[in-house]
């Protein structure tokens, strides 16, 4: 009997890289779909359209299947109670389809966002760096909340294996934030200015090798004990300097990367500190305000590289395309987007 | 560098004060052919100078056949495969040096060398005569071929240089000094070697050019001339320069390798022999880095700069501060024009990444948070004021 994988999220940014390397690695394999809306066309694939938190159509979707891939959550910026809905309410119906479907292996996708608190920087940091007391953002917490469900709904015994992945800073084609963003920012000459003197390292990684991760757990979580109930951070391993990718990007497009503004670490903590004054200010006034939107740029001088020795070790992982590979790819995809 | 080496005992004066005339000779060496070198050594541990400085000799004795192009190559290879032998052979010496041949005295007097060498602890002897076996039989296998591939290039590198770390290595390890696993740390041993041989490569384009001599790979420089030599030409300014770059871009990435290596260090002397050096290469190929001047002039590091380096060099957080500083430097001359400018900041990352980490600020403020502090305060004070009054007043 072949083998039966169900993508959640498959029409996704991510999902549907997975989805692509399923068919082409798995020829023998069905692939499944689920998603909100059939916005990927694949010829081998079975599609269910609708919503996770429906558990009637989770149960359909995920009935004789050998691995779910539940790559399905909000863009950052959605209404938090929506937030809520899809990543913890959503992914808690994902588990109980799944226990009632007897799917023996899911992989939840998480984010590195996950241990990003408010404080402090992340530097080389490992899977034994703990959840924040304080997130930096709600994404993160809700993504860090529906992992715990995740790796606490392990129970080799009972012949249900889970896993979570983090991967830090996807980008590549289809991808909907970082590469059209950073790309559409050049009309607003973006180019022409940095906050933080460009001495914070980040990771990013490009979506094909996030995808790559998700078959090798696909195929490891079954056979390997040391796997199941465990985190992984994902990264390309190569962390860059913070305005390196978008200025990858605008290179490729012929952009100058040379800002004529650079305002630096200092002026963006007094930049930061500034805005939270006013908002926290403005919020004993209108009590709905949040004080989080500054946090963007006291993110640009914090450090947050990741260390993914324990991917490479057990899901036998690597980087498989190199970063600017993965740059030049993604606006090969966004002059083809430009054009239709 | 006078007031380095007097600022750091054992100095040079005490060597020179040696009873041996033969090794007061060898030192007298030391100084005539190592341009860098002596003053590193001379700091080491009184254990390890000896040995250090006959290992150096050594390797010149080599080195000096090797670039000697009036020798007839059967004869050079033959003496290249075979030097290793001499080191144990009293009184031999090569008297037929190239007129032009600067270094031609060592071999003349190398039964001095030999006679120290001889004297030294077998398990020295061991060591130093297995790499000098190594390294000839490599140059006698490059005076053969030219460096064409990337491989090839590694190997020529390995065999002049890489050879030469792991050689230290092994010496530091067997004089305990240096924990025992250090001499198996190949990988890491030759990229020390390999990050100060590429540099210099690099570096001396037009030096190498006149000699008639070519290091740079033909798998590198073929993307960008049908001729190494086209470089110099007018009109090859934008080739050149992205060829020099993949080439700096190339000699970079071993950087987390040396920094592996250098943490696992624990003897002040042996620290600072091996870092001193890695401090000048990491200065010199930022220097040489999208610059033009490569290929019209010698490009040197300011000697201010070097003895500030070497002053400053006293413990791996002085070290890391150091790279950083000049990784910040190599990334800041970047251009996006490059056609690897991508790959590029990717080493620079990677080495950062590695570095970065550790590294401790020197304490105390600086003036930049001073004044951010300064006016953080100022401005929350009165935002305070101006926004509590407008707010107070709904009430």
């Amino acid at each position: 009997m072949s083998d039966t994988y169900l993508v959640i999220g498959g029409c996704g940014f991510l999902g549907s890289h997975i989805v692509e390397q399923l068919l082409d690695k798995c020829p023998e394999a069905a692939v499944r779909i689920l998603d909100l809306r059939r916005t990927f066309e694949v010829p081998r694939a079975e599609y269910f359209i609708g919503d996770i938190c429906d558990y009637d159509l989770m149960v359909k979707a995920c009935t004789g299947v050998t691995a779910v891939i539940h790559t399905a959550s909000p863009h950052a910026g959605v209404p938090a109670t929506i937030m809520r809905k899809v990543n913890v309410e959503g992914t808690a119906n994902v588990i109980r389809a799944c226990r009632a479907c007897s799917v023996p292996s899911l992989i939840f996708t998480s984010s590195s966002s996950v241990v990003l608190g408010a404080q402090g920087h992340l530097t080389n940091a490992d899977e034994t760096t703990p959840y924040p007391t304080r997130f930096a953002d709600y994404y993160g917490q809700t993504k860090a909340e529906a992992e715990q469900l995740v790796l606490a709904a392990n129970d080799p015994a009972a012949g249900f294996r889970t896993c979570s992945l983090r991967p830090a800073g996807i980008f590549g084609p289809r991808d909907q934030q970082m590469v059209p963003q950073s790309l559409n920012s050049l009309k607003k000459r973006a180019n022409l200015f940095q906050i933080g003197s460009n001495h914070t390292l980040v990771d990013c990684t490009y979506v094909g090798n996030v995808a790559h991760a998700h078959l090798l757990a696909v195929e490891r979580l079954p056979k390997f004990e040391a796997v199941a109930g465990e985190a992984f951070f994902i990264t390309n391993d190569n962390p860059v300097l913070f305005w390196d990718p978008m200025r990858a990007l605008w290179s490729l497009v012929g952009a100058s990367t040379r800002p004529v503004v650079v305002i630096p670490d200092w002026g963006a903590y007094l930049i930061y500190y500034l805005l939270y004054g006013i908002l926290t200010a403005l919020s004993y006034v209108i009590p709905t305000i949040s004080t989080r939107a500054p946090f963007v740029v006291k993110l640009m001088v914090t450090h947050r590289f990741f260390n993914i020795t324990k991917a490479k070790t057990y899901l036998g992982y690597r980087a498989i395309v190199p970063l600017d590979d993965g740059f030049r790819r993604s606006v090969e995809w966004y002059r083809e987007t430009q054009k239709s | 560098m006078i007031k380095f080496v007097a600022s750091n005992p054992p100095s040079g004066d005490d060597i020179a004060g040696t009873d041996d005339p033969n090794l007061r000779r060898c030192y007298e060496f030391l100084d005539m052919t190592s341009r860098s070198f002596t003053m590193v050594i001379k700091q080491l541990a009184p254990s390890l100078r000896d040995v250090v400085c006959l290992y150096y000799l050594a390797l010149r004795g080599l080195d000096t056949l090797e670039d000697d192009m009036t020798i007839p190559l059967d004869y050079k290879v033959t003496l290249l495969r075979s030097f290793h032998s001499f080191l144990t052979q009293p009184g031999w010496c090569f008297t037929e040096s190239g007129e032009d041949e600067k270094d031609a005295p060592l071999l003349v007097e190398y039964a001095v060398v030999i006679d120290q060498f001889m004297k030294l602890d077998p398990k020295y002897q061991d060591i130093i005569v297995d790499s000098a076996k190594r390294m000839g039989n490599g140059m006698a296998d490059f005076c053969i071929k030219r460096v064409t591939t990337k491989a090839d290039y590694e190997l020529y590198c390995h065999y002049v240089a890489g050879l030469v770390g792991e050689g230290l290595s092994a010496l530091f390890a067997a004089s305990g000094l240096e924990d025992s696993e250090l001499a198996e740390q190949k990988r890491l041993s030759n990229s020390l070697g390999l990050f100060l041989q590429k540099t210099n490569i690099v570096r001396d384009y037009l030096e190498d050019l006149h000699d008639t001599r070519q290091f740079w790979p033909k798998e590198i420089w073929g993307l960008y001339a049908k001729d190494l030599k086209d470089f110099v030409e007018p009109g090859q300014e934008k080739q050149a320069l992205a060829c020099l770059n993949h080439m700096c871009m190339d000699a970079l990435s071993h950087v987390p390798d040396v920094f592996e290596y250098l943490s696992m260090l624990r003897d002040p002397s042996v620290f600072r022999f091996v870092a001193i050096p890695q401090l000048m290469a990491i200065a010199t190929i930022t220097r040489v880095f999208n610059n033009y001047d490569v290929f019209r002039k010698v490009v040197k590091i300011r000697k201010g700069e070097a003895v500030k380096m070497i002053m400053e060099c006293t413990n791996i957080n002085a070290v890391r501060g150091i790279f950083i500083k000049y990784l910040y430097e190599f990334h800041h001359k970047n251009s996006s024009t490059d056609p690897n400018y991508i790959k590029i900041n990717e080493v620079v990352g990677r080495s950062l990444a590695m570095i970065q980490p550790h590294y401790q600020p020197p304490p105390g403020p600086g003036l930049g948070s001073v004044a951010a502090v300064a006016t953080v305060a100022a401005v929350g004070v009165t935002l305070y004021y101006n926004w509590s009054a407008p707010a107070l007043m709904l009430f």
